[in-house]
């Protein structure tokens, strides 16, 4: 092939300008396909931020903040790759489409081309060792707990179909509800005394499943007041759309006195003093 | 006409033997089917005493029973038996068993045709599919308002669980039946499949599952979902009984299946049809069909496992007795993640099949799809564990598996830059088939960017078992597996019927389709990452507006799949006849008439290049008749791999 | 001849092919169960590592009679090697030593059946016995399914023998049967190893 090449074109041409070369029929087509390529991108991106903004409830805590964060990068890192996809086939529709009762003549016979190959396999293995890279990060900054005051800990059952927590720093005492102090790291030890029920607080991003006869722990720090949901996200048979509750994030001084209340022992305000302190 | 008095003579019982086996049908292996259900479950009820939720023992041994009876008397047991007595099928029986001039009835029987055991998957499937989009109208039904108090919880729960596994099953069936079955020996220029009488066996031992699957509604229903989780799948009713014994069955028929095709592929493409010049649909048939094999028996041991903790008291998943409900997590999704990829496959390869031939353009990067398939099937065996993610099973294991999810990501990826690369710059030729590649482009890449979310395990901690998985899984499994399969029901449907389905029509139900099943799973992404679970019967109202929009895209996917439904039917019946090669592709089905006659091919293809040789005039993909001829029509006779007993 | 004959694909395929197929086809269903009997591998030695609640093997509870089990094992093993000395002397076209053998390993199958009824009507353990005797019951339930099938099919092999069906030119069935055999012994080995590994 490269023989008959020279045979034909003795001169090695100069190489045209890239302004030249978009002048070209071939160039005209990376032109029009990169104009839609590009508006894709952008309605992707606008939508990606937009969407979790305008339909998602509140974040209440530092896990939540992660998980939205990490739903945005990989949003915006896909975006130019489905625009890629659905750039081309746009166009292909639009530019490239017959109808007819017979095909059309056939196309150009391109089996392939290695340039191209390369790249799309360059590009989507970074994404996704980026992704992974970032993934693996937040992985441990989630999982690991986010201050050094020592945590609250709350002990989580699952039966069918409530759920009871009891908090053995503070005497013990137990409650059908969920309430935590702010910006207090809390470890949930779950487990569950029937079927697998799996414990979620949406507006804070965790869950993990309670799994009879065994224990599972799992942490957040809670940054927000108000009262938010816990449901149970693992289907545990009859009630299972009922098997929720509350959890109400409350100042420390309200939380020592709900403790108290409850004819236990607080212990969180002067901790959480002593850690801002 | 000589001829066919001469063959009409062949099929009248010959009095040496084999005259029970021609009597042998449909019908008398339900008549025998039921009275051996009804004494077994007679005799289980002797036995057993009852449960406060019925007798497990005794359904179990109905269903065991019905299984069995129905077999007997289909005559599944006929060759085998003959085979130990050393009296093996003639050659009348064998074409008596090929359904030759048995007009419709021979669909009623255990008939080997490849055409036939294809067509008859293929309205199994139909019906299926039918029954489980019944179910999902009713589970939208419900889930119309906040509160709807149409389905309590129990029915609310049986009948999601049935959809999900009805909706697998059926979409595994349209990978062995139709598409394994009928189109993949077609196009490797085979006369049948390897084995034939396998081949009519892997029908008749699914065909007995399907009522077992419609009787756990008479049995109290199974509260699990498709999962069919332990422990919870303990306390269940009988109806957890006869979902397992139709998952063993429907196992054991798709390994039958399995084996026939990968086998098929393996050893009777025609002469000159290297693994290069194969065409795409048939490896990635074959890749299916393999990871199918290997994965489906997990299941099969793990629903052995929970009839065995029901009825003998046994201790696998029961952790008071040192049982683990993470031995039954690992073992279905051991299973279950490589079994998405089996339903994906096939539809995914239609579409790379299907892009070409529309496109008026070779295959792009044909080598490095076939790699990628193979990818495909290795990382899809280690990945099983980002199902259990919040399990609480082996934290330790996150990263790992996250990576092995992650990894997948590039060779799926792959699909769509062969896939664009294909129509760039073709000739794209708009007809109906085409529409449903278009379709799998937008909807599999939305699928599969939103299985990267929920493969990040924070991510996924936040979107487990809400209603954010149900929407990617849509995307893949409706969105990607079933719009390419439908893709590849109207290609191939010209094939299968003589007829060309209704364009016009197909094209409404397209768009229907398609434009109903992205608002309805739209709105069911919004619902999801606001935090609404999975199988709920009802939902807090802050979900309300996503649900209707939900359910009103639903019916019109409903609407949709009636009017592609009705294309189907009115086309079978009265559609506009076809001829061999409607649209002008170059693998070897085209080159038969529509529909094929008995033996397919008259005259052995023999293959010279790959089926993609568009807009090169000195490839071709074979010297069959009926191919273009290049230089001129070489007709080459049965080849050496069918020597003959008959020119002998 | 008439069309039909000549339109029979099954019997167009040379022999070799047909017995290359099924050659494959019966290793890949052995693959299939492959994966069922390694999943029950697996769910043994998962439970016995998990060990919960200290349930796998409760305090006071005796276990199934090891050496009983090696015995099965080893009838099996034999039944192979003369099953194996069969269908070596069918391809040498000794057909009186593929009878003498098959019917030898067949005698020893089902002495390998009768033990492991034996075994499981005198072992000590109910399937609620804890997850050891749930996992060990089946194991062995799912070996006595496969000395059940290998007996039939050795019957029919033989059966076949003796009918003539058999030379040193067409003897794939025997084949057939044969790796189905092999298969056997060697998940009977497996399954015996699982004695080492109790507690
Ligand atoms: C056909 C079916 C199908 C397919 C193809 C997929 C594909 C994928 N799935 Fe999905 N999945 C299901 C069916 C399917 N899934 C089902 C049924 C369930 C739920 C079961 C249940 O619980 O009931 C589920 C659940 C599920 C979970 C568990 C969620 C949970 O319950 O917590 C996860 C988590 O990792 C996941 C991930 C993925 C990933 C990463 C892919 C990947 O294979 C996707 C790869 C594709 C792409 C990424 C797009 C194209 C790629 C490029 C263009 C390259 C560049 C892009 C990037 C690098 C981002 N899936
Ligand atoms: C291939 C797989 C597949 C397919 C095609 C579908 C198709 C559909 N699914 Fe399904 N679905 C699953 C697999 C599938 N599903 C699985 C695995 C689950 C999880 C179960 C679990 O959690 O355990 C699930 C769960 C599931 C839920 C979640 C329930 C819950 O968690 O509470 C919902 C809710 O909307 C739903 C809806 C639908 C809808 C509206 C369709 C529609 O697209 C259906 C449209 C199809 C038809 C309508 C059939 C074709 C039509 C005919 C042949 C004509 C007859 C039809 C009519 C009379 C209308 N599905
Ligand atoms: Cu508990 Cu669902
Ligand atoms: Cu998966």
């Amino acid at each position: 092939m490269v023989s008959d090449e020279t045979d034909v074109l003795p001169l090695v041409l100069p190489r045209p300008s890239i302004r030249e070369r978009l002048r070209t029929p071939s160039g005209k087509l990376f032109v029009s396909v990169g104009i839609v390529f590009l508006v894709m991108t952008v309605v992707l991106l606008v939508f990606s931020v937009w969407w979790p903004n305008a339909t998602l409830p509140a974040t209440a805590s530092d896990t939540e903040e992660a998980v939205r964060l990490t739903m945005l990068v990989f949003a915006i890192s896909a975006a130019p790759v489905m625009a890629v996809v659905w750039a081309v086939g746009y166009f292909s529709l639009r530019h490239w489409g017959h109808g007819g009762e017979t095909p059309p003549e056939d196309g150009p016979p391109i089996r392939g081309n290695n340039r191209v190959t390369v790249a799309w396999l360059v590009v989507s293995s970074v994404l996704t060792g980026f992704l992974l890279v970032w993934g693996l990060s937040e992985l441990t900054s989630t999982t690991t707990l986010s201050t050094s005051s020592s945590p609250i800990v709350i002990k989580v059952t699952g039966q069918q179909w409530l759920w009871s927590f009891s908090y053995p720093q503070n005497g013990d005492i137990s409650s059908p509800d969920l309430v935590l102090p702010i910006d207090k790291p809390v470890v949930f030890d779950v487990t569950s005394t029937d079927v697998i029920h799996s414990f979620w607080l949406p507006e804070m991003g965790i869950k993990v499943d309670a799994n009879p006869s065994v224990t599972s722990s799992i942490t957040t720090t809670p940054n927000l007041l108000g009262t938010f949901n816990v449901r149970c996200a693992e289907l545990c048979g009859l009630n299972h759309s009922y098997m929720e509750t509350t959890a109400t994030v409350m100042t420390a001084a309200d939380f020592d006195a709900w403790v108290r209340s409850q004819g236990g022992t607080p212990t969180t305000a002067t901790t959480t003093e002593a850690g801002n302190g | 006409m000589a001829e066919a008095t001469l063959v009409r003579a062949e099929t009248v019982p010959s009095p040496g033997g084999g005259g029970i086996m021609r009597r042998l049908n449909m019908f008398t292996g339900i008549i025998v089917g039921v009275i051996v259900a009804v004494a077994a479950y007679k005799i289980g009820q002797h036995f057993w005493v009852e449960n406060d939720q019925g007798n497990d023992q005794a359904v179990i041994a109905g269903e065991v029973g019905w299984v069995f009876g129905f077999l007997i008397g289909v005559g599944a047991f006929v060759a085998p038996v003959r085979w130990m007595l050393g009296r093996d099928l003639t050659h009348e029986d064998e074409m008596f068993l090929a359904g030759k001039d048995q007009g419709i009835s021979r669909y009623f029987r255990f008939t080997t045709d490849h055409k036939v055991v294809g067509t008859q998957y293929l309205v199994l499937a139909m019906t299926t599919f039918g029954v489980g989009g019944i179910l999902a109208m009713t589970i939208r039904t419900q889930l119309i308002v906040p509160g709807n108090s149409l389905l309590g919880g129990q029915a609310y729960n049986a009948i999601v669980g049935v959809h999900g596994i009805i909706m697998i099953v059926s979409t595994i069936i349209m990978v062995v039946g139709p598409w394994g079955n009928f189109v993949m020996p077609l196009m490797i220029g085979a006369r049948d499949m390897a084995f034939p009488r396998i081949n009519a066996l892997s029908f008749w031992t699914l065909f007995p599952a399907i009522p077992i699957f419609l009787s756990i509604a008479a049995f109290g229903g199974i509260p699990t979902g498709w999962v069919a989780y332990a422990p919870l799948s303990d306390q269940a009713p009988p109806g957890i009984d006869a979902f397992a014994v139709a998952i063993i069955l429907f196992v054991i028929s798709a390994a039958l299946a399995s084996v026939n095709i990968i086998v098929t592929a393996m050893t009777m493409r025609a002469r000159g049809m290297t693994w290069n010049r194969t065409p795409i649909f048939v490896v990635g048939i074959v890749a299916s069909s393999l990871l199918g094999l290997i994965a489906l028996p997990c299941f099969e041991v793990a629903m052995t496992f929970t009839l065995l903790d029901r009825s003998m008291g046994a201790s696998f998943f029961v952790p008071d007795q040192g049982g683990s409900q993470w031995l039954y997590a690992n073992l279905f999704w051991l299973m279950g993640h490589p079994e998405v990829y089996v339903i994906l496959i096939p539809g995914l390869a239609a579409v790379l099949e299907m892009a070409p031939v529309f496109s008026r353009k070779p295959l792009f990067g044909a080598r490095l799809a076939v790699i990628s398939l193979i990818a495909l099937v290795v990382l899809s065996i280690l990945v099983w564990a980002h199902h259990m993610f919040v399990s609480g099973w082996a934290p330790t294991l996150a990263g790992p598996f996250m990576l092995s999810t992650e990894l997948i990501s590039i060779p799926t990826g792959v699909f769509f830059l062969v896939l664009i690369g294909t129509i760039w710059r073709g000739s794209v030729w708009t007809r109906l088939p085409m529409l449903f590649v278009y379709g799998f482009l937008w909807n599999f890449m939305i699928g599969g960017v939103t299985g990267i979310f929920l493969s990040d395990v924070p991510a996924d901690n936040e979107l487990h078992g809400a209603l954010f998985v149900t929407a990617h899984f849509h995307y893949t499994l409706l969105g990607g597996a079933m719009i390419g399969a439908m893709g590849a029901l109207v290609y191939w449907f010209p094939k299968m019927t003589g007829r060309m389905l209704n364009e016009r029509v197909g094209t409404v139900a397209f768009w229907t389709v398609m434009i109903g099943f992205n608002i309805a799973f739209m709105a069911m992404f919004a619902d999801g990452l606001a935090g609404m679970p999975r199988r709920v019967a009802n939902y807090q109202p802050e979900f309300a507006l996503g649900n209707f929009i939900t359910t009103i895209g639903a019916y019109i996917i409903g609407i949709g799949m009636l009017t592609f439904l009705y294309a189907i039917v009115s086309s079978w019946r009265s559609g506009k006849p076809a001829g061999p090669n409607p649209w002008h592709a170059k693998t070897l089905e085209w080159f038969v008439p529509s529909p094929p006659p008995l033996e397919n091919f008259e005259v052995l293809p023999v293959v010279t290049g790959d089926p993609y040789g568009y807009g090169e005039p000195d490839t071709r993909h074979t010297t069959h008749a009926g191919a273009p001829p290049l230089v001129d029509a070489v007709l080459v006779p049965a080849g050496p791999e069918s020597t003959s007993e008959a020119s002998s | 001849m008439s069309t039909v004959q000549h339109n029979t694909p099954s019997h167009r395929l040379a022999p070799e092919i047909v017995a290359h197929q099924q050659r494959r086809a019966v290793l890949f269903m052995i693959l299939a169960d492959a994966v069922f009997f390694g999943s029950l591998m697996f769910a043994y030695f998962y439970l016995r590592s998990l060990n919960v609640n200290d349930a796998w093997l409760p305090d006071g509870l005796n276990t199934a009679s090891a050496p009983t089990v090696w015995i099965i094992t080893a009838v099996t093993v034999l039944s192979a090697l003369a099953y194996r000395s069969a269908e070596m002397g069918i391809a040498r076209g000794q057909r009186s030593s593929f009878l003498g053998g098959s019917l030898l390993g067949l005698g020893l199958v089902i002495v390998a059946i009768g033990l492991t009824i034996h075994l499981a009507m005198t072992w000590p353990i109910l399937m609620s016995d804890g997850s050891y005797a749930s996992t060990f019951i089946v194991m062995t339930f799912v070996e006595l399914v496969h000395l059940v099938i290998l007996a039939l099919l050795a019957i029919g092999i033989w059966n076949r023998g003796i009918q003539g069906k058999l030379d040193d030119g067409n003897y794939n069935h025997a084949t057939l049967v044969g790796y189905f055999w092999y298969w056997v012994a060697l998940t009977a080995v497996l399954g015996a190893l699982t004695t080492f590994y109790v507690n």
